[in-house]
């Protein structure tokens, strides 16, 4: 049976496989034919990828070639694909889904301002017997006169669906025109004046899409600029809904308009100031044909506006400071006001950074903020405040070109609180610690060692349980040594090893004029990875890698009776795993790329658990 | 005395004016003051310090249940992206491509806060039950990165109708969550496909209320 279900499944990859690369192989055949001495550029990408149960296929090709003066032409195109096998925790089936892309296109310059040309593009997506075909052909002009570029595509539309329970076809008369302008309005400035209009007569879901944008940049000077767009999309589209058997068709209006702002400009006393503001709203109403209307639709809008203001100033070119004050208002409303809500938020900070001497430097970052969330009377019960406040520093001393210390220390508290009694029991304050040294040795030019410890505590209380002894309030603490070395003994080969000790404990907070910790659990973890970097040639990379972990956890409890307190191991846990990298290079964009990595992890709560995972690259620039 | 070109005169005063003016149409928020709120009148909500990444299931498993958004939004990262991979392609059928498209934190939340409030507002039309089931494949954990899977059920009500009818959504969430230093673990990317090809999932019913 399980022969049979492999032979299947193989067989049903191969032929995906190979209707995949029949596809590819006959569009390199047309492009061969194509394919002469005049410019051609071309990137073929080939990923797959294996984790768990999950395999994925990524290709894709893009090419274009300059035929002569006038003629062009290019190709793209994208085939994703994703096998999820049969889990043997539930009784789903393998899965196999599709979703490719292509583009072809073809140009030829009539005069210096006129092109004329042809495209087609196909999009496919499929999953298991559904599969949604849509494509569009057309004929393309573009006209400049006077410094105003006119595109025009006109065409057709397919969308073709064939679903388990039926199929069903739209199909119409496509439409687009595009027209820029940029003209130059003052100097130093640039100026870009866009409009779109997509019209798809299709039968059943006809799409009819306007698109206007200004864009105007100016610098005055170094240090004074602005830069400002605007952004208006209207569109008006019928879509179905329901089953194909018994669907209605809907329509959705969409109003979006999008202001942005860019300022900065320098002030007296030597002030940087910069000005940023923001503003987008979108509105959808939504109707339908007479008793088909879908209730689960309703009109609504959106509308969001934030400014930053940032002012900073150098003093005697060691010391940087900087200040910010930020605001964000939104506002979303739908037709049943009760879901509506406005949301305010004010956040003020600041960072200095000094440079104390040659030697040490000191970088800190403050902001404190509060966001306020606001409900019409019937859904008051959500609202609340937040309050954030966020402190991080750091310090970096170096005492020699060869070792250095970098201290880093930081500061969060988030406070919520409910404004009704309803939901007030949540109110919190939830503070977060840390501490961490660095220390990075240099002995030698081709040894680096790095020492780094790190300490974090985290204090949940609840804001109306602090006198009581209540089990929500906690504290979570953890401390951690990271120990790195990596040695190049040969220009080609280096190796390198980490360890880290991890220890983390949890446990109740209980308020006796301090904070106190009953602890409930205790967990200590070591890591230990060994690897190496080797490259026998200019062109080729290996790399393998070996790494352990061993963790073990205990609970602790108190005797109810004697009132002794009690530690039990409760789990040991082991992993290893192993890995392989290899990559064969010529730069960037041409390479071969395989991973391979077995993992073997055991503990006392579950089995012994073998998981591979392989991946496989392939990238090529003709 | 330095001489302040026209230019540079040009520029501070129109900046001056856009803070001046945008200040006093919109106004200022106090970064410093919360409200005051009045003690709780029931206990409810359940959170605990996301220390490990199963715990941020649990937290949302509680935050969904309870519906308590202030809950439900510390489980997210500020990167956080939901796809639903398999049920894109019935809204690339209907011929609305963009309703899973682009699903970050703030569509997240947007659309959470909308299911949370119309279930605690209408108990007596409209309301759901999500549940994990305790079998699951093994938990990828790593130092900072950690996968987990996790087989749910989604009963969703609609009491309005007659008689009142049931929906069951079953499927498969993954959670690619991440550990930073001062927000522990949170989701930052979260899939789901359904338990059979085609069948209602949880990104159905979210999806219902992404307007």
């Amino acid at each position: 049976m399980e022969l049979i279900s492999f032979r299947n499944l193989t067989h049903k990859f191969i032929s995906r496989l190979s209707k995949m690369f029949r596809s590819v192989i006959q569009i390199l055949v047309i492009l061969s034919f194509l394919l002469l001495r005049n410019t051609f550029c071309a990137q073929l990408r080939l990923d797959f990828s294996q984790d768990n149960r999950t395999y994925i296929w990524n290709t894709s090709l893009d090419c274009g070639r300059k035929v002569n003066q006038g003629l062009s032409w290019g190709f793209s195109s994208a085939i994703n694909s994703m096998l999820i096998k049969k889990s043997i925790f539930s009784n789903n089936q393998d899965r196999w889904q599709d979703d490719g892309k292509i583009n072809m296109n073809l140009d030829y310059a009539l005069t210096s301002r006129l092109k004329i040309g042809a495209l087609f593009s196909q999009d496919i997506n499929s999953l298991e017997k559904r599969k949604v075909a849509s494509s569009e052909y057309g004929i393309t002009t573009e006209y400049n006169i006077s410094g105003v570029r006119f595109v025009q595509i006109i065409g057709g539309k397919d969308i073709d669906r064939r679903l388990e329970e039926g199929k069903r076809k739209d199909s119409g008369f496509n439409h687009r025109l595009e027209i820029y302008h940029s003209p130059r309005l003052l100097s130093e400035s640039v100026t870009h004046i866009s409009f779109s209009q997509t019209s798809s007569q299709l039968s059943n879901i006809p799409l009819l899409e306007r698109d206007f944008n200004i864009f105007f940049a100016k610098n005055f000077s170094e240090e004074d600029s602005l830069e400002f767009s605007y952004r208006e999309v209207w569109s008006k589209k019928k879509f179905y809904w329901g089953d194909l058997t018994d669907s209605q068709i809907n329509t959705q209006r969409r109003n979006q308009r999008a202001i942005n702002l860019r300022s900065s400009t320098q002030m007296p006393f030597d002030l940087g100031v910069n000005f940023d503001f923001d503003f987008v709203s979108s509105g959808y109403r939504y109707s339908g044909e007479a008793e088909v209307y879908s209730p689960g639709l309703t009109d609504n809008f959106s509308e969001s506006q934030n400014f930053i203001l940032k002012v900073k100033r150098q003093f005697f070119k060691r010391v940087g400071l900087g200040s910010f004050y930020k605001y964000v208002e939104t506002d979303q409303g739908y037709a049943d006001d009760q879901k509506d809500q406005k949301m305010k938020n004010g956040e003020l900070g600041g960072n200095l950074g000094i440079k104390i001497s040659e030697a040490d430097s000191l970088h800190l970052t403050t902001s404190i903020g509060v966001t306020s969330f606001y409900a019409p009377v019937s859904a008051q019960f959500n609202d609340r405040d937040i309050l954030t406040l966020f402190a991080w520093g750091e310090y970096v001393h170096i005492f020699s070109p060869i070792f250095s210390l970098r201290l880093e220390s930081g500061f969060r508290n988030f406070h919520q609180v409910y404004i009704s009694n309803r939901l007030s029991a949540n109110n919190n304050h939830n503070q977060t610690y840390v501490l961490s040294p660095t220390l990075i040795w240099r002995p030698h030019r081709d040894l680096d060692l790095k020492q780094n410890y790190n300490i974090q505590a985290n204090y949940i209380y609840y804001d109306y349980e602090k006198s009581i002894e209540s089990t929500k309030n906690r504290l979570f603490r953890r401390a951690s040594s990271s120990t790195s070395m990596n040695y190049r003994i040969y220009p080609g080969v280096s190796f390198s090893f980490g360890y880290i000790y991890r220890y983390e404990d949890y446990g109740q907070l209980i308020w006796r004029d301090q904070w106190v910790q009953k602890p409930s659990w205790e967990r200590r973890t070591h890591t230990f990875s060994l690897s190496m970097k080797y490259m026998p040639a200019k062109s080729w990379f290996f790399s393998p890698e070996y790494t352990y972990e061993k963790r073990k956890s205990w609970d602790h409890s108190t005797d109810r009776l004697t009132e002794k307190k009690m530690r039990k191991l409760s789990n040991k846990f082991y992993r290893n795993m192993i890995s392989l990298s290899c990559k064969y290079f010529i730069d960037d964009r041409n390479y071969i790329s395989l991973t391979g990595a077995c993992r073997v992890q055991k503990s006392t709560l579950s089995s012994k658990e073998t998981t591979d995972f392989a991946s496989v690259s392939v990238s090529r620039i003709f | 005395m330095k001489r302040i070109s026209p230019a540079r005169l040009f520029c501070v005063v129109l900046f001056s004016l856009l803070l001046m003016g945008y200040s006093v149409i919109s106004g200022c928020k106090n970064p410093f003051k919360t409200r005051s709120s009045p003690p709780p009148e029931f206990s409810e909500g359940t959170w605990e310090t996301p220390g490990l990444p199963e715990i941020v299931i649990q937290n949302l498993f509680y935050a969904y249940n309870e519906k308590i958004i202030g809950n439900f939004i510390q489980c997210l990262s500020d990167s956080f992206r939901f796809s639903a991979r398999e049920d894109s392609i019935d809204a690339v059928d209907k011929g609305r491509a963009e309703l899973f498209a682009n699903w970050d934190r703030s569509v997240e939340i947007s659309v959470t806060t909308s299911i949370f409030n119309t279930s605690r507002q209408h108990p007596d039309s409209f309301g759901y039950v999500v549940s994990f089931l305790s079998t699951h494949p093994p938990d990828e954990v790593g130092d900072t990165l950690a996968v987990l899977s996790r087989d749910y059920e989604l009963f969703i009500f609609d009491l309005k109708a007659t008689p009142p009818e049931t929906t069951l959504a079953k499927g498969s969430a993954t959670f690619h969550m991440r550990q930073t230093s001062l927000n522990w673990w949170s989701i930052l990317f979260w899939s789901d496909i359904p338990a059979e090809s085609g069948e209602d999932d949880w990104a159905d019913f979210k999806a219902k209320f992404r307007q």
